[in-house]
């Protein structure tokens, strides 16, 4: 029985973590984490909404 | 993707109808997008999760031939071209300096290619990387760079066409599309499609692994004529639709009244507690990290925990995967859609080639397999959406843009619109509210934060974990397998990490643990 | 280093690369570069006996659009940059493993190379409530661009993000995101702003350090003079309609079609600082203004702020269509900023006077 942790989850986009139980041989829960945020919404209010696409084509 | 989900989002709120060239245009763009990131994410993402280099050192390169030219008749396939990679690898390896490839799960049982396989993927994986190279060269044509490509423009695109002129889209630059994406079904149909079915064939347990929920959602997308793509699906070449629990016999319609997100294992509150959900226009963002102080080994995960900077969008409270597999299952399932019958006779030819009933597809290896099949569809698709360009603009129609409500000053004070989108990784949507000529309220939720995010606030798992119980793990220090369940989904976690509203946000403190 | 043996073209030869090709390589780096030709027998002889440097390709707040940059690269191609000219012993987005075994392919390198190894930096790093809007293996993305990046030879930021915050700094800037030179200090520190950075520009940075042992020269804002030391007015195919006084006034309207001077809709090309003019995108194959959008002004810090609404007229100045016009534009920009801004203007400045002697056009070859 064991708890592992895979960070960074790699040949993806963006930062992704892994925590999994692992019980005979296999996987018994999962948790999937996304350990980074920029708070790009936040960031539109106020602007012109043709600015919009611009902003985020960079999500 | 983003760009074409705010433009149509913005146009959805003002009410701009945009001209059928920009229809067209935006289709190719977003068809060579696919054409593009599948086989990179076949090749470069998720191919090593398959393919072993180091077995490809002892490959016969005269059997490598055979093999490659059994199943398919790509011209770079003699013994000579196969012993020409090994040699490159070979001298790679000896420099001691392995690079990327350098700790990785080399050897690992559930590796199970033989040597020969290995090597032909090898060299595709090399070839691809050239290859990916040229093909996005149709983004510069069409949207003058890539990546982030900069022709959009609310109410059309901003590259004009002309067969006569020499500084835009004219016969010439047309021609250079049709070599481009020529180029791409070429390398789909004899190179992508028949390694994703040798490497199927060697894996097939890997059809019963990874299912999840069994709840499918795609918005469709690649509108076939003029008209809010929006508000009429029946434009679509790609079906919008729902499918529940695996019953391919019925497909339910999208209400996107019914999407909503729980907060309740991400690290936001809500004002009404973090128990209920809220749909897009209402969404609220106040970031509350409870995680553990870095540096941390790991999570809290506790029942009542957070853990994740996504929140869990939920369609009538239920969970939902998103991506190819969600469109081609859809597509399979609506004999009315456009691109149905093209999706029916390749996800056919795909389970009679492997052997296996369509039950295969609610899988790891299905997930798989629809990204190629997809592309397969897509990279048809767009060489006669291509000769629809040409038609039309010998018809005289060099419009591009539809300009009458360019000015913000001939918008309404207030007015409210979403957009919908399909993105490599799966269904988009943009909601965005307008308030004397600027954003008053913006809210994306992206594909990766329908398949990534974490527990609901019934406690439902989001589709990665659901999926990903059940995987064999030989070694959990070596965890190859889960590796493989989680890139079959084509992670964006750059795109899903960001969901936020933008009305009356604060910013506040944050407590560390 | 290990591979003391073989230098790229040696290598390049085992890989079936031809002389003549490498050589087309060479001078199309001398040419990216902006060097006299006579420049190019030393970024041969550098080439020929170089050997594979390690290189740390960090991702913090970003969206891959450098990383995909990167896999854009023709001069070298990518796989030639992989395998032949840079050990790339650390990219999440390429790497084979995962989770421990890749937090031991970094470690390996910081500590068998310390001092020696190069980082290129992709994306912003949050400072607000101690970091926690970035974390990677459980650390911080600050953490580990200070101890990762302090220990580098030098650091190259690709993108505008890892230079001066980006759009994760753009207002409100929600996470208090920064560029790496904020946070990292003592290291030589070279950026390529740009949403996203142009992969030549990259790889003929690379070629310019093994080939002279040293950085390009830079502006103030620390970007290599080679690659932002003309604006994208001065070298912009649709200068002549600008001088002309043509302008696209609709989109789509008949100047739209001539390919006219994008101006009036919005360009930011006057007071933009890049060679896209002269590299292109993809390969030659088109760029924003020669496509019929305006410039945004992506290579200048807090365009997303400064530059925007992307739409808007660049300050209005009489008499369109004479050469000193764009000067004025440029000082008009400047002005109008002024207050949060006032070291771009001092920059612009001084880039204004610094502008290569050499414009080389940088030959584009169909395959």
């Amino acid at each position: 029985m064991a708890k592992i942790a895979i960070d960074p989850v790699t040949r993806i986009e963006g930062h992704l973590r892994i925590e999994a139980q692992v019980d005979g041989g296999q996987v018994t829960d999962a948790w999937s984490s996304a350990t980074m945020w920029r708070g790009i919404e936040t960031i539109l209010q106020g602007r012109d909404p043709r600015d919009a696409w611009y902003f985020t084509q960079r999500i | 993707m983003h760009a074409v989900c705010s433009v149509r989002a913005v146009e959805n709120a003002l009410g701009i109808e945009i001209p059928l060239n920009a229809v067209i245009m935006r289709n190719l763009i977003e068809a060579a997008q696919y054409i593009q990131d599948h086989p990179v994410h076949f090749y470069h993402l998720h191919a090593l999760d398959w393919v072993d280099i180091v077995s490809a050192l002892s490959a016969d390169p005269a059997a490598t031939s055979d093999l490659a030219q059994s199943i398919s008749d790509w011209p770079k396939s003699s013994t000579d071209y196969f012993a020409a990679v090994q040699a490159k690898v070979k001298a790679f390896v000896e420099t001691g300096q392995l690079g990327p490839f350098a700790n990785a799960y080399w050897g690992h049982p559930a590796y199970k290619l033989p040597p020969e396989a290995n090597l032909m993927a090898v060299a595709h994986y090399l070839e691809a990387l050239d290859w990916q190279r040229d093909i996005i060269r149709i983004h510069a044509v069409l949207g003058s760079k890539n990546p982030h490509l900069q022709t959009y423009l609310v109410g059309g695109m901003a590259l004009a066409v002309d067969p006569n002129s020499p500084a835009v889209l004219n016969i010439e630059r047309i021609s250079l599309l049709t070599k481009l994406f020529t180029k791409g079904l070429e390398f789909v149909k004899q190179v992508y499609i028949p390694d994703l079915l040798a490497v199927a064939s060697f894996y097939k347990e890997w059809a019963s692994l990874g299912t999840g929920h069994g709840n499918y959602l795609a918005y469709g997308d690649f509108p076939l004529g003029v008209g809010d793509p929006t508000t009429h699906p029946e434009l679509l070449y790609l079906p919008r639709g729902i499918i529940l629990n695996k019953d391919l016999s019925t497909v339910h319609p999208v209400d996107q009244s019914k999407i909503a997100e729980y907060v309740t294992h991400s690290w936001y509150e809500y004002a009404g507690g973090d128990g209920t959900s809220l749909h897009p226009w209402e969404g609220e963002t106040r970031p509350k990290y409870t995680g553990p102080q870095p540096p941390y080994k790991f999570l809290n995960t506790g029942e009542g925990d957070k853990y994740s900077w996504l929140k869990s969008p939920r369609y009538e409270d239920q969970p939902m995967e998103v991506g190819p597999l969600a469109r081609m299952l859809v597509a399979y399932a609506s004999p009315d859609a456009p691109g149905h019958a093209s999706v029916k006779e390749k996800v056919d030819a795909v389970l009679a080639h492997l052997d296996v009933g369509p039950e295969a597809l609610f899988s790891t290896l299905g997930r798989t397999a629809a990204r190629g099949i997809e592309t397969w569809v897509i990279a048809e698709a767009a060489l006669e959406w291509l000769d629809q360009l040409t038609a039309n603009l010998k018809t005289g129609d060099l419009r591009v843009h539809s300009g009458e409500l360019w000015d913000p000053s001939k918008w309404p004070a207030q007015a409210q619109g979403f957009g919908m989108t399909e993105a490599p990784r799966g269904a988009l949507g943009h909601w965005v509210q307008i308030e004397d000529g600027h954003i008053k309220h913006y809210q994306c939720v992206v594909p990766s934060t329908w398949n990534a995010g974490p527990r609901d606030g019934n406690g439902q798992r989001g589709p990665y974990e659901a999926a990903l119980i059940g995987t064999p793990v030989a070694d959990p220090e070596q965890p190859l397998e889960i590796l493989r369940t989680v890139h079959s989904f084509d992670p964006c976690m750059a795109c899903a990490a960001h969901i936020v509203d933008a009305e009356g946000q604060e910013i506040v403190s944050i407590k560390i643990q | 280093m290990p591979n003391e043996a073989g230098g790229l073209r040696e290598t390049l030869a085992q890989r079936g690369v031809s002389r003549r090709d490498f050589l087309k390589f060479c001078s199309a780096m001398t040419a990216v570069l902006a060097l006299p030709p006579r420049y190019m027998p030393r970024v041969v002889e550098a080439l020929e006996t170089a050997t594979r440097p390690p290189l740390l390709w960090l991702e913090y707040q970003d969206c891959a659009g450098n990383t995909e940059s990167l896999l854009r690269a023709s001069k070298p191609t990518v796989a030639e940059l992989i395998l032949d000219v840079l050990s790339l012993d650390y990219h999440e987005t390429v790497m084979a493993p995962a989770g421990h075994q890749a937090e031991k392919s970094l470690m390996d390198t910081v500590e068998a190379y310390k001092g020696q190894y190069l980082v290129v930096v992709e994306g912003s790093i949050p400072t607000k409530d101690g970091g926690i809007y970035c974390t990677i293996g459980g650390h911080t993305a600050l953490d580990l661009v200070q101890e990762i990046g302090g220990n580098a030879a030098a650091i190259i930021t690709v993108g505008t993000c890892a230079a001066y915050g980006g759009i994760p700094a753009a207002a409100p800037n929600p996470t208090d995101a920064v560029g790496v030179r904020d946070v990292v200090k003592g290291v030589p520190i070279i950026n390529l702003p740009g949403c996203p950075m142009n992969v030549q520009n990259l790889t003929a940075v690379i070629v310019h350090y093994l080939t002279f042992g040293a950085w390009p020269a830079t502006d103030q804002l620390g970007r290599p003079l080679f690659a932002y030391g003309s604006r994208i007015h001065d070298d912009c195919e649709r200068r002549a309609h600008f001088d002309a006084g043509q302008f696209v006034e609709e989109w789509g309207d008949e100047g739209h079609r001539k390919g006219w001077c994008l101006y009036k809709m919005g360009c930011k090309g006057p007071e933009t600082f890049h060679n896209c003019p002269i590299v292109r995108w993809n390969d030659g194959t088109s760029w924003p203004v020669g496509a019929g959008h305006g410039c945004v002004g992506c290579s200048e810090p807090a365009f997303w702020d400064t530059m925007s609404p992307f739409y808007r007229r660049l300050p209005s100045v009489p008499g369109f269509g004479v050469e000193a016009t764009a000067d004025k534009v440029g000082l008009g920009i400047v002005a109008g900023v002024a207050g949060a801004f006032a070291l771009h203007g001092v920059a612009s400045a001084v880039r204004a006077k610094a502008r290569p002697l050499n414009k080389t056009k940088v030959e584009v070859e169909e395959e």
